[in-house]
């Protein structure tokens, strides 16, 4: 089997992100794994949110408060579980299926009423609930209000595996990205995939052809938002902290532009995007405080030069690297 | 199989459609001619579900569609195709169709199973491109079409969800005159199979393919009959045919 360059890079990716304990282990900077691993973790959220507006078009600014709401269910539980002796709130298995339920949940709520408007109005009423959110969990003094809340444990997964290793939090969370890009795979390319693809292309069209699209659009929405969900989990547990800033405006407009950087629909886009946005914070940041000054123009320069993001111009090599063939193969005939 | 019973509509004072009332009987294709800004568009419009009438009644296949939104009005086996191309552009020429199909067959939540392998989408999409003429452009991004076979997906994607039922708004526009004749053919292939409301400006077409005339001028309904009765009707050569252009 011949791999395009573009499928190449992407392996090479994938594979490198999976090795990334070993290799950080063997040159002794353990920082890596830690780094990487929020790498993966923003990666997850940024695959869900690609979901609806990549796939979806729907341009949703409130996506990071399933992030935090997955972060609170690890939080709160942890909490009560430390100071009350609640043993099974500190189970990561409950951890998990709250979370996830409770963002499907939320999803359903906000995009039940958001998913009636359209364009600017979606942008600014998901972003309108999403800090309703934010200003909730800043009010509530009994888990830390603006401060928020230190975890004193991981998640417990019975001994199954133990999160207090930073390597195992690691594996965790790239089983979960893999899992999340197949699921994304998987739905992307079914019937319910195409409705909200079409629904993407051609809304109008969609009507008429006889497709009720609210209801797709609102079922990926809440997909969407229960995969963030369990990123926000995860979240919780690397950073040992939950505090109203993982689900404030910013952190949903940083996941828009992981997307959009990496290349919107399309399935690894999301990845590439999430793992160049924080190399390049770690790079530009650790050079001068004002990183943003010169990551703003880089990412104006992506968008205006390479409509399809990083994985947009990984597609024009292919091209490249096609036709370049083809003349090579015309020369020697 | 279609009724209008006394429509209105109108925007802000001029009225669309004028008290209108006509039927299509089941499998005619039944032209709607008039001249530009008689509210042709508008009338297809509101049979299609896309806009709200004032008052009055649509009553398709016996049952009121006058409230009820498009894709229930589709569901019911009433399809339409656009004035202006309105397809999925960044997909291939049969995935286009196969979504049409796929509105067709029950809910669409499978989250799973792969629909470009799916027989049950695809093999009837292909038989439908096969009819217009578009089998050998399967595997085309639509997008890249030329405008003659634009007009000849949109054909196929109403007729892939099954119509009882067609709405067709201008098929011709903009076509040359080799496109238009296979339009044309395409026509007359469907004409008998399923009923048709045709909205055209190409007199010469509509004379050679209707089997009913409705004039429109201003919204209102001048006159409506078999094709060598409109010809002859003195109300419609002064309104429309009279002013010796017969391309309107």
């Amino acid at each position: 089997m011949k791999l395009s360059p573009r499928a190449t890079i992407i392996t090479l990716l994938m594979i490198g992100l999976g090795a990334v304990p070993l290799i950080a282990d063997g040159i002794d900077e353990p920082f890596y794994t830690v780094l990487f691993s929020r790498m993966l973790i923003l990666s997850i959220g940024a695959v869900s949110l690609n979901l609806i507006l990549g796939f979806g078009g729907m341009v949703s600014f409130g996506h990071a408060v399933y992030l935090g709401i997955g972060s609170y269910v690890v939080g709160i539980g942890t909490f009560h579980a430390v100071e009350d002796g609640v043993e099974w709130m500190g189970n990561g298995f409950i951890h998990i299926a709250i979370a996830v339920a409770a963002s499907a949940l939320a999803g359903l709520f906000i995009g039940a009423i958001s998913l009636r408007t359209r364009g600017v109005y979606f942008i600014m009423i998901t972003l309108a609930f999403a800090q309703m959110f934010y200003f909730i969990a800043v009010g509530n003094e009994n888990y830390g209000g603006d401060d928020g809340l230190s975890l004193y444990t991981r998640s417990d997964f019975l001994g199954l595996f133990d999160l207090s290793n930073d390597n195992s939090l690691y594996y965790l969370n790239f089983f979960v990205l893999v899992a999340s890009l197949y699921l994304t795979h998987r739905l992307t390319n079914s019937r319910f995939g195409k409705v909200i693809r079409g629904t993407k292309s051609n809304e109008q069209r969609m009507k008429s052809i006889g497709f009720p699209v609210y209801r797709y659009q609102l079922v990926a929405f809440v997909i969407a938002g229960a995969i963030c969900g369990l990123a926000g989990v995860l979240s919780a547990n690397q950073t040992d902290f939950v505090s109203p800033s993982v689900m404030h405006w910013t952190r949903s407009g940083d996941l828009i532009i992981m997307t959009v950087l990496g290349g919107i629909g399309t399935l690894f886009g999301p990845v590439i995007g999430a793992v160049a946005f924080l190399l390049l914070e770690e790079l530009l940041s650790g050079v001068t405080e004002y990183w943003q000054l010169f990551f703003g123009p880089m990412l104006v320069l992506v968008v205006i030069f390479a409509r399809g993001g990083i994985d947009g111009i990984l597609v024009g090599l292919d091209r490249w690297w096609q036709n370049y063939f083809l003349k090579k193969k015309a020369e020697e005939n | 199989m279609l009724e209008i019973n006394s429509l209105v509509k109108s925007y802000g004072g001029i009225l669309a459609t004028d008290s209108l009332s006509f039927q299509v009987e089941t499998g005619n294709l039944h032209a709607v001619i008039g001249p530009n800004g008689a509210g042709k568009t508008t009338l297809i419009q509101q049979i299609s579900g896309e806009t709200k009438p004032d008052s009055g009644t649509i009553i398709f296949d016996g049952k009121d569609i006058t409230q009820i939104p498009i894709h229930l009005r589709s569901a019911l086996g009433l399809a339409r195709s656009f004035q202006i191309t309105n397809i999925f552009s960044d997909m291939t020429t049969w995935d286009n169709v196969s979504l049409a199909v796929q509105a067709k067959t029950g809910h669409s939540f499978h989250f799973w199973k792969d629909a470009r392998r799916d027989a049950e989408l695809r093999d009837p999409a292909l038989v439908v491109l096969e009819q217009v003429g578009l089998s050998s452009r399967a595997n085309i991004i639509a997008g890249q079409l030329s405008h003659g076979e634009h007009r000849q997906l949109e054909i196929a994607m109403a007729l892939a969800t099954q119509p009882k039922m067609l709405l067709l708004d201008e098929p011709m526009a903009g076509m040359g005159q080799e496109e238009s004749t296979a339009m044309v053919e395409i026509l007359q292939g469907l004409k008998g199979k399923l009923t048709i409301l045709l909205i055209e400006h190409d007199m010469d077409v509509v004379f050679t393919l209707a089997d009913q005339i409705t004039v429109l001028v201003y919204g209102r309904k001048i006159a409506t009959g078999f094709p060598e009765d409109i010809r002859k009707n003195p109300e419609v050569q002064a309104a429309y045919l009279g002013d010796g252009d017969s391309h309107a």
